[in-house]
């Protein structure tokens, strides 16, 4: 008896619709958010993030795709996506979602981390933390980055999460910046990494190509959960056959 | 059709609640209110919270839903979810003999945060349709302590503790069965819709 490994779909969106192509079977419309998140809902997905990904920050529109995808998903919604502060915050979790997550607001401002976990609680605020593999010589570290991976920090990862965890974040969601998109794996070195130092729930992200990247990172309890996108781009996988792969590895999944 | 209210403390996720019990209450009139009286004549009263325990207490009482509650608890049925079950026990307003204390993380990350079993210990109503060891959705930092006869389900993370309470209509649940989908959704509509003993007798 112990938590379960969890996958959670993130849907990018832009003016509404469902940007970076998932295709899933049998759904119609695989740009309204509304229908995706039901559907993976319904085949089994553990959460689901949304994250507005105009750069312009659109609350009002993500707060109102919340409010739909509120009366008909009944899991875990996550928001994300240019929330500058407290009051962006009250309104995602007034219209649905149960968790919000912060990125560069907390690196411009940490003291905002630590306000919102004071009101809302450490378990609706997630500390997202992109980041950049850096050389210097023989070492690798990992650089914290900000605005959507534009804006370079100066942050080290290890801190940076150490520090978020300090502070009360409910969960960590980490994203390697360098394999989004790629479909060729996690970055392990980076999960290990952060794993070691990591006191909250660390839910990674970036590089998820096939089902057998899920089960290096579940493999050793390394994270707690996955947050996947591309590897919905083909169609090969759906939610359910990803879950059955995994269970069948011997890894704790919710059916 | 059942009144179904929610205590409207104005903390946590109460939309998801509401939703889900509009969706599983099969009709069922669901409403959030503040009104100690308007929850006083439901017929049956869902009490939840994240958050702080201390918090959600101070709002109960600035609201004067404690003395609401301590009637609800010997006549209704009544439903606490997390921090909203939190806030009956001695830590909290002291209607129920139990305490609260933070999950010891013995090997495992905090809070406590995903899908997870729940064992029940006797079969009640509430639990029609739902599998042994069903799943259902955690996010909490403190769990329940020294509950003695009103365990009624456990849990595991790190350490078992107690993830259902119950005596007489009450039930009390550590998850949130507003987020935890079918099985949830299962679980509410049996809250709803579940006859109680005596409740015929009742205007």
């Amino acid at each position: 008896m112990a938590t379960t490994r969890r996958i959670i779909p993130c849907l990018d969106i832009n003016r509404g619709r469902v940007v970076k192509g998932i295709r899933l079977e049998n759904v119609d419309n695989c740009a309204d958010p509304v229908a995706v998140s039901t559907a993976f809902a319904d085949r089994g997905a553990d959460e689901l993030a949304l994250l507005d990904v105009s750069s312009a920050g659109r609350a009002d529109e993500l707060a109102a795709i919340l409010k739909k995808v509120s009366e008909r998903v009944f899991v875990p919604v996550i928001a994300g996506g240019g929330i500058a502060g407290l009051p962006e915050i009250q309104r995602m979790l007034g219209s649905g979602a149960d968790k919000v997550m912060l990125n560069t607001a907390a690196v411009l401002d940490p003291e905002l981390v630590t306000r919102a976990v004071k009101r809302f609680g450490g378990e609706a605020i997630i500390g997202a933390v992109d980041v950049r593999r850096r050389r210097s010589g023989e070492e690798i570290t990992w650089e914290v980055m900000t605005h959507g991976g534009r804006k370079a920090s100066g942050l080290d990862a290890r801190e940076w999460v150490q520090r978020l965890v300090d502070m009360g974040v409910g969960e960590i969601v980490l994203t390697s910046l360098d394999r989004d998109g790629t479909r060729k794996g996690f970055d392990l070195a980076l999960v290990e990494n952060i794993a070691a130092i990591c006191g909250a729930p660390l839910v990674v992200a970036g590089g998820a190509g096939e089902p057998q990247d899920l089960a290096e990172v579940f493999q050793g309890k390394l994270a707690d959960g996955a947050m996947v996108a591309s590897i919905f781009h083909s169609g090969d996988y759906g939610i359910g056959s990803l879950k059955e792969f995994l269970s069948m590895r011997g890894l704790d999944i919710r059916p | 059709m059942p009144r179904v209210a929610i205590i409207d403390h104005g903390l946590g996720n109460l939309q998801a609640v509401e939703k889900a019990l509009t969706r599983a209450g099969g009709g069922a009139n669901v409403f959030r209110s503040f009104d100690p009286d308007a929850v006083r004549r439901a017929d049956r009263v869902v009490l939840s919270g994240t958050g702080g325990l201390q918090q959600c207490v101070d709002e109960l009482r600035r609201l004067g839903m404690d003395e609401v509650l301590a009637e609800l608890l010997e006549n209704r049925p009544l439903l606490a979810i997390d921090v909203g079950l939190h806030a009956l026990g001695r830590q909290g307003l002291g209607l129920l003999p139990f305490d609260v204390r933070p999950l010891s993380g013995n090997g495992v990350r905090l809070p406590h945060m995903g899908w997870n079993r729940v064992r029940r210990e006797h079969g009640d109503a509430l639990w029609d349709g739902i599998p042994q060891d069903g799943f259902f959705y955690f996010t909490h930092r403190e769990c329940i302590a020294n509950a003695g006869p009103l365990v009624a389900g456990e849990s595991e993370h790190g350490e078992r503790f107690a993830s259902v309470l119950a005596r007489g209509c009450f039930v009390g649940v550590q998850f949130h069965p507003e987020i935890s989908h079918v099985q949830g959704l299962h679980f509410l509509a049996n809250f709803v819709n579940r006859d109680e003993p005596g409740e015929t007798d009742r205007d």
